[in-house]
């Protein structure tokens, strides 16, 4: 499923604390069979693991907490697990989480099941093998976002992030910006003149506050040939308005510059939101659907600083990260191309 | 006109330094890494030589520019700092003032992007 980058053995405290954690959970005698490192996100590790379980051999991904965590706004290892478990018991194709560390693990993890498929974006949206799936990707990815955002929160979960009382899904994105805006400690003129420009257009809420992956996009999606295989990643799951959502998969930067696919480089907006609507997802109004992809660039810029600001603080020394930084000057085009054809009176 | 003739010049160049940084690592380090993960990381190591190398070779050339192009927008704002405080203030809410202001964003937006990412600009511009 993802690129292996690393084929390190499983460290023997953590291959213990596995082991120990599923014979609690079922009883059995548990062994490891294989394990090794895959690419992992800024703030995760992951491996792959097979795990003989009694007789049985599981196949399984470990999702586990590296320390530092990329965003204030993530979520703990344990209510991602039960918000996967919800998410799956309400028909969305994502892995099932099966195993969960112990309440004292000094970091925090998880077991969930293996599926096979693709999910680097830059194979998603070139293989040759995955042309077939690209044709109806566009569309799965509608429908299966119209399931997300049906996904009943209210009910034995712990608590997921929400907007703060008295201020909208938007009104809350905007208050985060400018607060990780104020955690940088820079100034920038694009960043000040788009604050200024989407604060004067909130979008007007109908008060639907749903489930919002809150990272759905192609890189967070296993892709086989015959399409949506699962959805990761869902650390950044929060509640709030559909259209973040919707919007964020057709950000530039997510299409891997397939840039004439405007869904994730892989199909059109035609087809993923009738997908959407198909499912019986809520209404799509596109001005607020413009106003989400125009923020979710300038969400997407600021934390390319955030990661550049890991490396010149000292937290995480990474030539990688420090790139990041100048790589905001990408979606920095577009948020002013973009606001400048709405201006002129197109989109 | 000033005369830099007699400037403290260092020989080689900053520029040429950082340019064969970047080609020993594009044609001698490259090759021989096998691990996929370090061979990442090192290509973006060269990429980043790459950036710097663009931007100094265009440096004082775009400072210049960037900053001409500041001053003469309405408010005549001397840096980007004081540029974001008017932006803050309502200056450039008039649909005039905001066109201006939207036409030297990008004017500096593609200075930022020759050094990052030209081709990312040949894509975009058509």
């Amino acid at each position: 499923m993802t690129e292996v980058i690393r084929a390190d053995a499983l460290p023997d405290p953590l291959r213990d604390e596995l082991l120990a954690a599923v014979t609690a959970a079922t009883g059995l005698p548990a062994s490891l069979v294989a394990a090794r490192r895959l690419a992992g996100g800024a703030s995760m590790e992951s491996w792959s693991v097979d795990l003989r379980v009694g007789d049985a051999v599981e196949a399984l991904v470990l999702r586990r907490d590296m320390g530092a965590n990329m965003s204030a706004y993530a979520l703990d290892r344990p209510t991602e697990f039960a918000l996967l478990q919800a998410a799956c018991a309400a028909g969305v194709r994502a892995p099932r989480p099966r195993y969960l560390s112990p309440a004292g693990a000094a970091r925090r993890w998880f077991l969930m099941e293996r599926l096979p498929g693709e999910s680097v974006g830059r194979k998603v949206v070139r293989a040759p093998e995955l042309a077939a799936a690209r044709e109806v990707l566009a569309r799965q990815l509608g429908e299966a976002l119209a399931v997300i955002h049906r996904v009943p929160v209210a009910q034995g979960l712990p608590a997921i992030p929400g907007p703060t009382e008295g201020r909208s899904p938007a009104e809350e994105a905007l208050h985060q910006a400018r607060a990780v805006l104020a955690t940088l400690g820079l100034r920038n003129p694009v960043w000040s003149y788009a604050l200024r420009w989407l604060g004067q257009r909130v979008p007007a809420w109908d008060g639907a506050l749903v489930l919002v992956h809150g990272d759905y996009r192609i890189g967070n999606l296993l892709v086989d040939r015959d399409g949506l295989a699962g959805v990761l990643d869902w650390e950044f799951a929060h509640l709030g308005d559909r259209h973040e959502d919707l919007a964020w998969v057709t950000v530039r930067d997510w299409r891997f510059e397939q840039d004439a696919r405007v869904v994730g480089g892989v199909g059109s907006l035609d087809d993923y939101l009738d997908g959407y609507a198909s499912a019986g997802g809520l209404p799509v109004d596109r001005d607020a659907f413009v106003w989400w992809d125009l923020i979710g660039n300038l969400r997407w810029a600021l934390m390319c600083h955030a990661q550049a600001d890991r490396h010149l603080r000292g937290a995480d020394r990474s030539v990688e990260l420090l790139s990041l930084g100048r790589k905001a000057a990408e979606m920095e085009w577009e948020l002013i191309d973009r606001i400048d054809a709405i201006e002129k009176g197109g989109r | 006109m000033s005369d830099d003739r007699d400037a403290f010049e260092q020989h080689p160049s900053a520029l040429d330094l950082i340019d064969a940084a970047r080609e020993h690592l594009a044609t001698r380090v490259l090759p021989a890494i096998t691990d996929p993960r370090l061979r990442f990381e090192t290509l973006v190591a060269t990429h980043v030589l790459g950036v710097a190398s663009r931007e100094l070779s265009r440096g004082p050339e775009m400072t210049a520019e960037i900053d001409r192009g500041r001053a003469a927008l309405p408010g005549s704002p001397v840096h980007d700092e004081a540029l974001c405080a008017l932006i803050e203030e309502g200056r450039y809410d008039d649909p005039e003032a905001g066109a201006a202001l939207r036409r030297w964003l990008q004017a500096r937006n593609e200075l930022s992007l020759f050094a990052w990412n030209p081709l990312f600009l040949m894509r975009v511009k058509g």
